[in-house]
């Protein structure tokens, strides 16, 4: 199987289907893992595989395979869903400009499995010498993929990507139970110091090395920049255009509309180049762009590829999302919230008494869609008199984002990443405490 | 094949081998709503090598298996890199076997309209169920395949496994109140178990439009009556998991919080995993790492007893492989993974429990759930206000939330009702995920748990 072998399954299926696309991609992952301490091990895996969806008489239709022997079927395979598939409410794209962004950095085929074991053996080291009774994990992986895209109507796009994550984790135990913490990155380029997310790591084990009495009531608490994801993820599943086609989104028909405090903007940024979800040109062939989603509180744009947004009679956004196995979804690619005026470290003086979230367990467990969070803090800290003074345990929060986006206090800086997502601390003026025994 | 992989094991430069070639054709049918998403067959091959050389692993995955001699030889030279390490593999048998599966009805004898059309009527009875019936999901999802496993020992062993499920949800909406309700079933019994789900469909249906209504439960402290299938996710979620050899085979605190005869529980208590069950989604009659499959009793009677092993943590523990180390498939190396896990049953009643209960909370089904070792929280999909006995007022937005050793002490009823739950979705681990598992239970009820609510 090669990028070759694309043009021949092309071949094939526009002779036998009114239209075709073929996806072709090949990769390459590497990885380092440490468990406990010691290097568990060095991987590699190489995969390749091809897709093709098909619209014949109006319907669309998909198969995939990595098995070469299976090609023969791969054709009758996409027909034979085409006769029972969706009806068609796009054209494959002719042409593609797509604009400038760094989505490829060759340092990363450059990089060792070596290098990789000596940024984690550091990093472990460091936080060992200083605690000894700390069991910590972490890894390196980086990855390199090629993906080509043909369809009939001409289009032959082809993009190399790639990517490179590096995480480091610290659990200890003791009398008062369990506290991991981990930190970590993921980049389009490589890296060989992971030192900034090590340091992180022991500065919060220390902080949470005194518990704090239980609370309980409406306090005001604020978000950490890692901790805000969780709010974002309802924002993202209802400006999700596929969400919003289903009917589903509670946000569906308020474009325009104040939806949260006018503090609050948040892009959905696909040309920030090397970040992770950025991309020049997404899985149907449609350019990816920079997109407000809302903007000073405004809802403006909802995110669609180009089915999804032929079923609404709007365009695509170029943020369809797939694999060679997979049919495109519509998804965000970077979703970045500008940050404000504060920062973390003066908003825990002016709290004077609160709540600092950084880690939670328990996300995606409420009605995401409904805005409805309810989370045990896995790392949360109490603060009197302007400082920390312990970790919470056994407390959980609950409320739903739209209510506390509405009553926001203030907004951090800097904006930080976490995964593909650029995010500020958060304060939020009144959060539902309960505490456990 | 068997020659290719025969030669590539016998040319290894390692201490230790093994290969694995996963094959399969999966089919999916998927509505969401009016829309069908997806409908059609998929299939893939792959394969991998792990090694293992001078105490360190080397993995290797690929789909080329042709170049097989080459990833094996690539395999090596990552354990060599790993190097100087204290990885060791217990003994194990070889085992020579070819194992075949044996659902009552075979999906790959069913064709794809077959398939379709069920899906469509399920869909269009949960859409027409209600005007409030805001979107559905059915998503309809097959496998069949077969995975060689052969290792430097002598062991080669062909395994066909054939799975088959379909799960059912619900969408309600009223204004900004979103409501879900959900059901799965999935398995290898067959695509006998995907029809007559007609009265499933109403019943999400329903129960998703009358949640509309229901309140969110107040915060605090309840006594809680679990169904079977959320007993069945504690078992799994909160116990299973710490019962996995890895996440204590290299902590001495961890390993002496897990001292065989400890107390964790009340005496109604015991939690076994058995693969060997029959045709659940969880079964199978030989691990990844070729050890031949057996039940093993995790807790009984509230004390600790056995822990999963794969010949790796076995090695390290110094005790007994259990046949629990399991890869999601060819792009993994096998870790060690729970299979059917259940709370076995007790001598009470759900009535009884029930009717002893003045004030609490009856959970139903599983919405979501995430533990950190320590601490776990569980979202059942509908609660029930119990007053006098008596099962009240529907609420909404039911977790519990708690220690998990306080937990486990604090059940003091167990009823023997015991169900085993499979269905679409599956356990995650270490990125693999999801893995086919079923857990299961009783009712049981559990004193003074802390529930999250406004």
């Amino acid at each position: 199987m090669n990028a070759d072998l694309a043009e021949r399954v092309l071949e094939e299926a526009r002779r036998r289907a009114d239209a075709a696309e073929v996806i072709y991609e090949e990769s390459e992952d590497h990885s380092v893992e440490f468990e406990n301490n010691v290097l568990k091990g060095v991987s590699a895996d190489t995969a390749r595989g091809v897709g093709l969806r098909v619209i014949h008489r109006g319907r669309i239709g998909f198969s995939s395979t990595t098995d070469p022997e299976a090609l023969g079927r791969l054709v009758d395979n996409a027909l034979a869903s085409a006769a029972f598939g969706q009806e068609a409410r796009f054209e494959f794209p002719a042409t593609c400009r797509m604009p400038q962004v760094a989505v490829y950095d060759p340092d990363v085929a450059e990089f060792t499995a070596k290098q990789g074991i000596a940024m984690v053996r550091a990093a472990i080291d460091y936080l060992r010498t200083q605690m000894p009774d700390l069991h910590c994990g972490g890894g390196v992986s980086w990855s390199l993929t090629r993906r080509r895209l043909l369809n009939s109507r001409g289009l032959d796009v082809e993009l190399q990507t790639s990517s490179f994550e590096m995480g480091i984790e610290a659990l200890r135990v003791d009398e008062d139970g369990f506290l991991e913490v981990g930190e970590g990155r993921g980049w389009r380029r490589p890296t060989d110091d992971l030192m900034p997310q090590t340091r992180r790591v022991a500065e919060k084990i220390r902080l949470a090395g005194r518990t704090a009495p239980p609370v309980a009531g409406q306090l005001p608490v604020i978000f950490a920049p890692k901790a805000v994801g969780v709010l974002l993820a309802s924002l993202a599943m209802n400006t999700n255009g596929k969400y919003v086609q289903k009917g589903v989104s509670i946000l569906k028909d308020r474009r325009g509309e104040k939806i949260v405090d006018e503090r609050i903007t948040l892009w959905d940024d696909s040309l920030v180049d090397y970040a992770p979800g950025s991309l020049p040109v997404d899985g149907e062939g449609v350019a990816c762009r920079r997109l407000p989603v809302i903007e000073k509180g405004v809802l403006c744009n909802f995110c669609f590829d180009l089915q999804t947004a032929g079923l609404l009679g709007c365009e695509s956004t170029g943020s369809a999302t797939r694999s060679f196995s997979t049919m495109p979804a519509p998804s965000h690619a970077n979703l970045r919230m500008e940050p404000g005026e504060s920062s973390l470290a003066r908003m825990i003086p002016e709290m004077k008494r609160g709540i600092v979230v950084d880690q939670v367990l328990g996300a995606g467990q409420s009605n995401v869609l409904a805005g409805e969070f309810s989370l045990n803090l896995d790392l949360g800290y109490l603060i009197e008199n302007g400082e920390i003074v312990g970790r919470l345990k056994n407390t959980m929060i609950s409320g739903n984002v739209f209510d506390v986006l509405n009553d926001l206090v203030a907004i951090g800086q800097p904006a930080e990443w976490h995964g593909s997502e650029e995010v500020p601390a958060l304060w939020l003026r009144g959060v539902s405490v309960s505490a456990g025994g | 094949m068997e020659e290719l992989i025969q030669k590539a094991l016998a040319a290894a430069q390692a201490d230790y081998i093994e290969v694995r070639i996963h094959r399969a054709r999966t089919t999916a049918v998927a509505f969401v709503g009016q829309e069908l998403e997806d409908v059609g067959e998929r299939s893939g091959v792959g394969g991998c090598v792990r090694a293992l050389l001078r105490g360190g692993w080397g993995f290797v995955s690929f789909n080329d298996i042709e170049h097989l001699p080459r990833y094996v030889g690539l395999a090596c030279e990552a354990a060599r890199l790993v190097g100087g390490g204290t990885e060791t593999i217990a003994n194990a048998p070889p085992a020579r076997a070819e194992v075949r599966a044996t659902p009552a009805e075979n999906p790959d004898a069913i064709c794809l309209m077959e398939k379709h059309d069920l899906c469509a009527r399920y869909n269009r009875l949960i859409l027409g169920a209600s005007p409030k019936i805001q979107t559905s999901v059915v998503r309809y999802a097959d496998s069949r395949g077969s995975v060689i496993f052969a290792n430097s020992e002598g062991t080669f062993i062909t395994q066909e496994v054939i799975f088959c499920g379909i799960s059912l949800l619900a969408v309600a909406k009223d204004g900004t109140n979103v409501q879900m309700a959900h059901h799965s079933v999935g398995d290898l019994r067959g695509f006998g178990i995907v029809r007559n789900l007609e009265g499933e469909c109403e019943t999400v249906a329903r129960r998703a439009v009358d949640l509309l209504a229901a309140e969110p439960v107040r915060g605090g402290r309840y006594t809680v009556i679990l169904d079977p299938k959320l007993t069945g996710v504690f078992a799994h979620e909160a116990f299973g998991h710490l019962s996995e050899a890895d996440f204590c085979y290299e902590n001495d605190r961890l390993r002496a919080l897990m001292t065989f005869g400890k107390r964790f529980g009340s005496e109604l208590v015991s939690v076994i995993d058995d693969p060997t069950l029959p045709l659940l989604a969880g079964s199978y009659a030989y691990d990844d790492e070729g050890t031949a499959a057996r039940p093993t009793v995790l807790l009984k009677e509230g004390i600790l007893c056995g822990r999963l092993h794969s010949r790796v943590t076995a090695a390290k523990m110094d005790e007994a492989p259990t046949g629990n180390a399991r890869a999601l498939g060819h792009t993994y190396a096998p870790i060690v993974r729970m299979s059917n896990t259940y709370v076995a049953a007790g001598p009470h009643s759900f009535e009884a429990m029930l009717a002893e209960t003045p004030h609490g909370i009856y959970a139903v089904g599983f919405v979501g759930g995430q533990t950190n070792m320590e601490m776990f929280t569980f979202t059942a999909e509908e609660g029930y206000l119990i007053e006098g006995g008596r099962l009240g007022r529907r609420v909404r937005d039911v977790t519990l939330t708690g220690n998990l050793f306080e937990t486990l002490t604090a059940i003091d009823r167990v009823a023997g009702d015991v169900q085993h739950v499979g269905g679409l979705g599956g356990c995650g681990k270490g990125g693999q995920g999801p893995l086919r598992v079923s857990s299961g239970g009783p009712h049981v009820r559990i004193r003074n748990v802390l529930v999250g609510g406004r």
